[in-house]
């Protein structure tokens, strides 16, 4: 028995016994805030280590600041350049358009694999609007978000309602949604307008619109879902669906209602994306699910729900974009970025087991 | 202590309540009143409806027919939300908070304090909760993540959200289940200052002596019927086992004949598992029942785990059976004779959807395995074997045993590790969960299994249930061994002295 639990039992038997001689995982993992400890240089290192390990984005930054301290030093007239850095961004644009929606089902316990074919769907019913009827292109754009709402309508309701496993309900509506795209038009629209075509390549001081859509669609979502009540109601959800509906929290709804998000948000992803190329074709869906999800998951977000951030996501995203552009500076097979990806998610995702049980059961 | 009802209106009116579920009727006709301002507790064994009853009042689920008024408006079609709003809250009995979110947020779980913008105002919010926590447990951060929390702990922040609603009704399912004696009087000394402020408790409980502690009405419920509804100050401990069970039922404290002197099946010494086992020494007879109790947090469950090797042993001797026990993992000590029991039946132990006689050889299939092939025949031998030996109440062994009680549930499980014939069995809370008839049955089993020379080292937060089983009682406190006493002779205010103190 410790000296300070005897000085504690005399003076109040009550305290000690409630207070469970519980170690915390914080505890148990190094030095925590309160302690009465003097701070030294191996303390403060190892908390500053600990705080990394525990936070997936907080490593991301790191991983991020080593590969571009390392391309900057050895590739300072390719990559650190103005024109790389608004390449990274306005190849991160698209991407980080569909993490928000990702992030937000993922928070929420679920996922959509269908982004791809909603966004191929989309895209070529706004482009043959424009480009075959002659619609205007505002009207042509509604026209595409509300096709977005109505398949993440449908894929809410399927998950939800009909509680199918949302593997299976995306995947399968995946193939639907290509399917009649490819219906409408087989070979993809192009070109579209030039109309349509200058919205997507437009200059706003310097950056292409795709940057200035994604960066006021994240600043605005960042805040919205880490500090409103409606969008913290997905970490309820997400974290025990019990939980949230034992505390009056619509699961059903809100789960309805973020893979209509999504589908609004990857409709959108399709139209900035057809409007800087001046074409929608089918191919422009392939391997966005695996892209977005990896990036969504390099964020901190897990499969299991409950965990994650709008931020985290987009520098998933960022993170990816700038793993493709050094390959591309290193002059690698262009296959090999799969490759990368795909163990760098891995990577992610083991060293997040052995952090769970390092820490144990307790946690 | 109690008092009599006063004779205003209801605040809760129930009447000609029914609910089915497929192939139960889990109410029928059930009548109920709760006066403004008292303390009412439900009492009846698993599955007599109280749960349902509760899951009703406050939303979760809707009644088939009947009517329920709650201060005079029809709460009939109520949901868990219009429940919250109309002041009726409602602490489950499972746990219904998210780990990974702040104690603060999960208190205020959908109802967080906003501004204008929507935004969370988290530090009004962490006031708030901390006014609400502090009467429950001084010591518990707003801020901390509730993953961060003891079991008990995370039972007062699910209380303290209940009390965060503007209450007029709070609904309390078995809630000192996981909680000390301590922990315990404040939670009583809270729903007793809620009285005085005029505000209604359904109190559903499994231990008796709760409810002449801090009810003033009791009904009791058996098959989803109410077999009595009284004053507590009128009613005896008898009377209320009487109509739970339908029948007379004495339930034996005590039944401890002194251990013969018999060989040592297992000597722990100084064992140290981190970081909830810091030194524990204890040794176990053939035929013998050692308990081990303690407060939670003790690490009763955790120095079982330790033993069983589920946990890591750092340092520390075990000996069994002459030779020590060196195996890293489960399966090494079910080789050497150990077995158990968990806490948790249904998460750990048992496979709800099959049926009760691969339940039974689960964990032996060796023993039905003719040739490789797990033989049909062979595995009903095993298990009607027990199922005889045990009275497990079963229709047939091909019922699936997500149908069975929760104490015929035990008692299967119990059998499965009987089935591995072990030399050492450690059974984790021997019956949470379980009613108070079979609650008898299963003491009666372990003791029956001491009797064949079987060692039994048997953990529990019920005291009484300590008393009644054991013929040593070892006592622990954060962590380690602090005392020995034996059964026979033990108070409860011995053990209790012991476990809180050291």
């Amino acid at each position: 028995m410790q000296p300070r639990d005897d000085i504690e039992s005399s003076v109040n038997p009550d305290t000690d016994a409630a207070g469970a001689p519980v170690m915390t995982p914080s505890e148990a993992l190094g030095p925590v805030a309160n302690d009465a400890a003097p701070w030294t240089p191996y303390r403060v290192a190892r908390r500053v280590v600990a705080t990394v390990v525990r936070s997936r984005p907080l490593l991301l930054v790191v991983l991020t600041f080593v590969l571009v301290i390392y391309m900057s030093s050895r590739f300072p007239t390719q990559f650190s350049t103005w024109s790389n850095t608004k390449a990274v961004l306005l190849d991160s644009s698209v991407g980080a358009i569909l993490v928000i929606g990702m992030m937000i089902l993922m928070i929420g316990g679920t996922f959509d694999l269908s982004i791809g074919g909603i966004l191929v769907f989309t895209s070529i019913i706004t482009g043959t609007m424009i480009a075959n009827h002659g619609w205007p292109v505002p009207l042509a754009i509604l026209l595409g978000l509300a096709g977005g709402a109505g398949c993440g309508l449908v894929n809410g309701i399927l998950v939800t309602r009909i509680k199918i496993n949302a593997l299976i309900a995306t995947l399968a509506m995946a193939g639907v949604y290509t399917g009649i795209a490819q219906l409408v038009d087989s070979s993809g629209v192009t070109p579209i307008s030039d109309q349509f075509s200058k919205m997507g390549n437009a200059l706003i001081l310097g950056l292409q619109s795709p940057v200035w859509i994604a960066g006021v669609l994240i600043a605005v979502m960042a805040v919205a879902v880490s500090q409103t009540r409606f969008f913290r109601q997905y970490y309820f959800v997400g974290g025990s669906e019990r939980a949230a509906r034992l505390s009056g929290i619509p699961a059903t709804r809100l789960i309805v209602l973020a893979f209509t998000m999504m589908g609004v948000l990857a409709a959108l992803a399709g139209i900035v994306n057809s409007s800087r190329l001046n074409a929608a074709t089918v191919s422009a869906g392939g391997g966005l699910e695996l892209a977005t999800i990896t990036a969504a998951v390099l964020g901190g977000a897990s499969l299991a729900g409950g965990e994650g951030t709008v931020i985290g996501g987009v520098l998933g995203v960022v993170f990816i974009s700038l793993v493709n552009n050094s390959l591309i500076i290193l002059g690698v097979d262009v296959f090999w970025q799969q490759i990368v990806i795909g163990l760098v998610l891995i990577f992610a995702v083991s060293f997040d087991r052995l952090r769970q049980t390092r820490l144990g059961s307790s946690g | 202590m109690t008092t009599a009802a006063p004779a205003s209106e209801p605040v809760l009116r129930i009447r000609g309540l029914v609910k089915k579920f497929p192939g139960v009727q889990a109410l029928r006709s059930l009548d109920l009143d709760v006066y403004r301002g008292t303390v009412h507790a439900i009492v009846g064994e698993n599955g007599a409806g109280k749960s349902t009853l509760m899951n009703i009042i406050a939303g979760v689920t809707n009644a088939d027919s009947g009517a329920l008024e709650f201060d005079g408006i029809d709460i009939s079609t109520l949901t868990e939300q219009k429940a919250g709003a109309l002041g009726i809250g409602m602490v489950h009995q499972e746990r219904s908070l998210v780990p990974e979110l702040s104690v603060a947020e999960n208190v205020f779980a959908g109802r967080q304090p906003i501004t204008p913008l929507g935004t969370v105002r988290w530090r009004t919010m962490a006031r708030d909760t901390r006014s609400i926590v502090d009467l429950l447990a001084r010591d518990i951060d707003p801020k901390a993540r509730v993953a961060s929390l003891s079991p008990a702990e995370q039972h007062m922040v699910e209380i303290a959200k209940a009390l965060s609603f503007d209450l007029r009704l709070l609904i309390l399912d078995e809630p000192t289940a996981a909680l000390t004696p301590t922990e315990t009087e404040r939670l009583f000394a809270v729903v007793r200052s809620l009285r005085a402020k005029g505000i209604s408790t359904l109190y559903i409980t499994h231990r008796l002596n709760e409810v002449f502690e801090l009810a003033d009405h009791v009904t009791v419920l058996r098959d989803g019927a109410v077999t009595g509804s009284m004053n507590v100050a009128d009613c005896t401990e008898d009377e209320l086992i009487r109509r739970m069970v339908g029948r007379a039922l004495t339930f034996e404290r005590r039944n401890v004949p002194a251990a013969k002197p018999a060989r040592e099946v297992l000597r722990v010494t100084q064992l140290r598992s981190e970081p909830r086992v810091k030194s524990a020494s204890l040794s176990v007879h053939a035929g013998e029942i050692v308990c081990i109790a303690g407060l939670i947090g003790a690490g009763r469950t955790e120095l079982c785990e330790a033993l069983f090797g589920v946990r890591r042993r750092d340092s520390g001797e075990v000996i069994l059976d002459g030779a020590p026990l060196t195996g890293r993992n489960p399966s090494d000590s079910v080789r050497r004779g150990v077995a158990m029991v968990p806490e948790d039946r249904k998460e750990a132990g048992l496979f709800l959807g099959m049926d009760v006689t691969s339940n039974v050889v689960a964990a032996s299939l060796g023993s039905a395995t003719r040739m490789g092939v797990v033989a049909r025949n062979l595995s009903d031998e095993v298990a009607s074997r027990y199922v005889s030996s045990m009275r497990i109440r079963t229709p047939n062994l091909r019922q699936i045993l997500g149908n069975l009680s929760g104490g015929n549930q035990q008692k299967v499980l119990l059998a499965k590790w009987l089935a591995t014939k072990p030399k050492l069995l450690i059974v984790d809370e021997p019956t949470r969960g379980v009613d108070v008839g079979a609650r008898e049955e299963i003491y009666a089993e372990l003791r029956a299994l001491a009797g064949q020379g079987l060692a039994l080292l048997v953990v529990s937060l019920d005291l009484t249930e300590v008393l009644a089983l054991a013929h040593r009682i070892v006592v622990m406190r954060e962590g380690r061994v602090v005392g020995e006493i034996a059964g026979d002779a033990a108070t409860e205010e011995e053990v209790v002295r012991l476990a809180a103190t050291g």
